[in-house]
């Protein structure tokens, strides 16, 4: 199929660069193309194309994220990935049988949170989903989701209630989404987890999730494993929901306030002609 | 016999399966309170729907596609009278509308709202679904227990034709020989095999679901009250009856008196 | 089959809403009245040509009301649905049941 200019020309994640040991290349598929990310003796990292050519890169937030065509534009801003404390956790890609597009809108969902993730995320009969603000800022051609308030069980190790907790998110390209988390050891700053997805195909794809915490405390591992089980129970949401592809026509499906996240989002691939991942008429 | 006569008598031949008749999904005693599962049929169109059980003991199909968000409804559960969706937890009740959505917990959701059902009955030890609500035909009677399904790589002709050249054992010590069978009633949904010898009867009822093109679940029932271990054996016997219908073309195994075994 | 009755009477609002951008194909109005009656609400829709914009008068609970809005927000893939704007509508009666398409004529 013809991939569109604005699926084709954007950045995507390819590898994560401290696990790529010199002289070993590995390989990827990038929306059907396959790619070898390679750690040259000089310590530099390139990614090549399968006739040779040499892939754009750029290396952020402990990724290797490279191109099969020419991006024009940078890759995206996360300023608290600087930021002094942060610690920053790599939790390996995970493949998912289903699309891009639709991985990111799972991400960008919390009435799932009592059902999905039960007991940690949210818990009955706190399933209620207050009005929260959505909009498409132009100036950075971004999605945002701000005032998002959920009842989550446990907030922290050291809660012991449950209580209500304030999310962001962000869209800042189509295969990304990253959430912003009130920080229990920090009132008034935002944990930050992205999402971020490489597609293999139109149905399949591998989606990265990272972290910038404040947290002191925890083991990198357990961070890494309780990251793991959000996203492999989101995952069996993923792989059983038809259709595989994210309809951009939703008449076969009723998206309430609660989905206005969703809509937006799909609003804003509709306006880009973000068409990689995505069913065009609804059936 | 058991149910014998019932099944002459009631219409079992005059059963018209495709898109208007009856099609079997699962045996009753494998769907219990409360539970939940997916059943594919090959009917005019590719049918994908969740069958389920609610507290009261009624059982209800919807189209497998919750419409919210087109979650697949079968990986839902089951609470009182109604089914809830594992995604964001939107309930129906066993007339598939929308009861209650979660994330809006004080509206009450219209009439309007809700899956997609399909005409479901619980007959004789086995679950059936129609798409024809107007008018479904009778359903037969045999009055067996439900002894398991089996899911075979074949297509249902084939399958009736191999089915007519078995033989099924009719003690679980195997003592006797497995007895050739031969069909005593057959009508489109479902058949009966009979074995007998001067020692002993057996019937075995078939009932066929069409779940994709080349693969047909097999429902089966025998006469009530059989031993446990004569259970078993005929257990056996399905798998065996599916490994030679799925490796050996259109051989059958017979028993080889000389030589006292089974030989394909 | 027996299903719910129709939502309390006192929970019903009615808005008027008004879908601009490029939502010139006729297709359209079909999909929002499939979405209306979709979402059991009574009223209707109909092509404002001289103002170059699609209206519809909805009637039902503000969840409802709220849920037509993001539908037809996306709507099918040939429109784009730049701006949705909405208003409360005091109708002059009670609403017909249903939700129809209405011609300029009406």
């Amino acid at each position: 199929m013809t991939i569109s200019d604005v699926a084709r020309n954007d950045w995507y994640p390819v590898a994560i660069e401290n696990l790529l040991i010199e002289g070993q290349p590995e390989t990827v598929v990038l929306m059907g193309e396959t790619l070898t990310i390679l750690r040259a003796a000089d310590d530099q990292i390139k990614v090549t194309a399968a006739d040779g050519s040499e892939c754009p890169l750029t290396l952020r937030y402990g990724h290797v994220w490279s191109s099969i065509g020419r991006p024009e534009h940078a890759l995206f801003d996360i300023p608290e990935a600087a930021e002094e404390g942060r610690r920053m956790v790599d939790c390996g890609p995970v493949r998912v049988k289903a699309s891009p597009l639709r991985v990111v809108e799972n991400f960008l969902d919390i009435a799932h949170f009592p059902f999905v993730h039960t007991d940690i995320l949210g818990a009955e009969p706190h399933t209620e989903v207050e009005p929260y603000k959505v909009e498409i800022r132009d100036t950075v051609d971004e999605v945002w989701a701000t005032k998002v308030r959920f009842f989550q069980p446990q907030a922290a190790k050291s809660a012991e209630e449950g209580q209500m907790t304030d999310y962001m998110y962000r869209v800042p390209a189509p295969c990304v989404s990253i959430l912003y988390k009130t920080s229990p050891p920090r009132p008034g700053a935002w944990d930050v987890i992205g999402l971020f997805v490489r597609p293999i195909s139109e149905e399949l794809c591998d989606a990265y999730a990272w972290m910038a915490l404040y947290d002191e405390d925890s083991n990198q591992t357990d961070l890494v494993q309780f990251q793991q089980m959000i996203f492999l129970q989101d995952r069996s949401i993923l792989e059983n929901q038809i259709p595989r592809l994210l309809p951009l026509d939703p008449k076969m499906e009723i998206p309430t306030r609660a989905d206005t996240t969703s809509v937006a989002y799909r609003r804003w691939l509709k306006r880009k002609g973000m068409t990689y991942g995505a069913q065009l008429v609804a059936r | 016999m058991y149910g014998l006569l019932k099944l002459m008598n009631a219409g079992l031949t005059e059963n018209d399966q495709g898109s208007d008749g009856w099609v079997p999904v699962v045996l009753s005693a494998d769907l219990p309170v409360a539970g939940v599962m997916r059943a594919q049929i090959d009917a005019t169109q590719p049918l994908d729907l969740v069958v389920w059980r609610s507290r009261s003991g009624q059982v209800s199909a919807f189209d497998n596609r919750c419409p919210h968000r087109g979650m697949r409804l079968s990986f839902g559960f089951v609470r009182g009278e109604r089914l809830s969706c594992i995604y964001h937890g939107w309930q129906y009740g066993e007339d598939g509308a929308c009861r209650h959505i979660p994330a809006h917990p004080d509206m009450t959701p219209p009439a309007s709202i809700g899956a997609n059902t399909y005409l479901c009955r619980e007959y004789d030890g086995v679950i059936w679904i129609s798409q024809n609500a107007d008018n479904p035909p009778d359903l037969p009677t045999f009055g067996g227990q439900g002894l398991r399904s089996l899911s075979v790589n074949r297509d249902e002709a084939d399958l009736r034709k191999l089915l007519a050249e078995t033989c099924i054992p009719l003690s679980g010590a195997g003592e006797t020989a497995p007895a050739e069978a031969s069909i005593i009633a057959e009508n489109q949904t479902s058949l009966v095999l009979e074995s007998t010898t001067e020692a002993a009867s057996l019937q075995l009822m078939i009932h066929f679901q069409k779940v994709t093109p080349g693969k047909t679940m097999l429902h089966i029932q025998t006469n009530p009250d059989l031993p446990v271990d004569l259970r078993i054996s005929l257990s056996r016997w399905a798998e065996r009856f599916r490994w030679s219908a799925e490796n050996m073309g259109t051989m059958v195994n017979s028993w080889d008196a000389s030589a006292g075994e089974m030989r394909p | 089959m027996i299903r719910d009755t129709q939502p309390l009477m006192m929970n019903r609002q009615t808005e008027l809403f008004r879908f601009s951008g490029d939502v010139s194909d006729p297709d359209f109005l079909d999909w929002i009245c499939h979405r209306a009656n979709r979402l059991g609400l009574n009223g209707w829709v109909r092509k404002n040509a001289a103002g170059g914009f699609i209206e519809a008068l909805a009637s039902g609970p503000e969840e409802l009301l709220d849920a037509m809005e993001l539908g037809c927000s996306l709507g099918p893939i040939t429109v784009w649905v730049e701006t949705v704007v909405r208003c409360p509508h005091d109708s002059d009666g009670p609403m017909p049941n249903g939700f129809k398409i209405l011609t300029q004529a009406d």
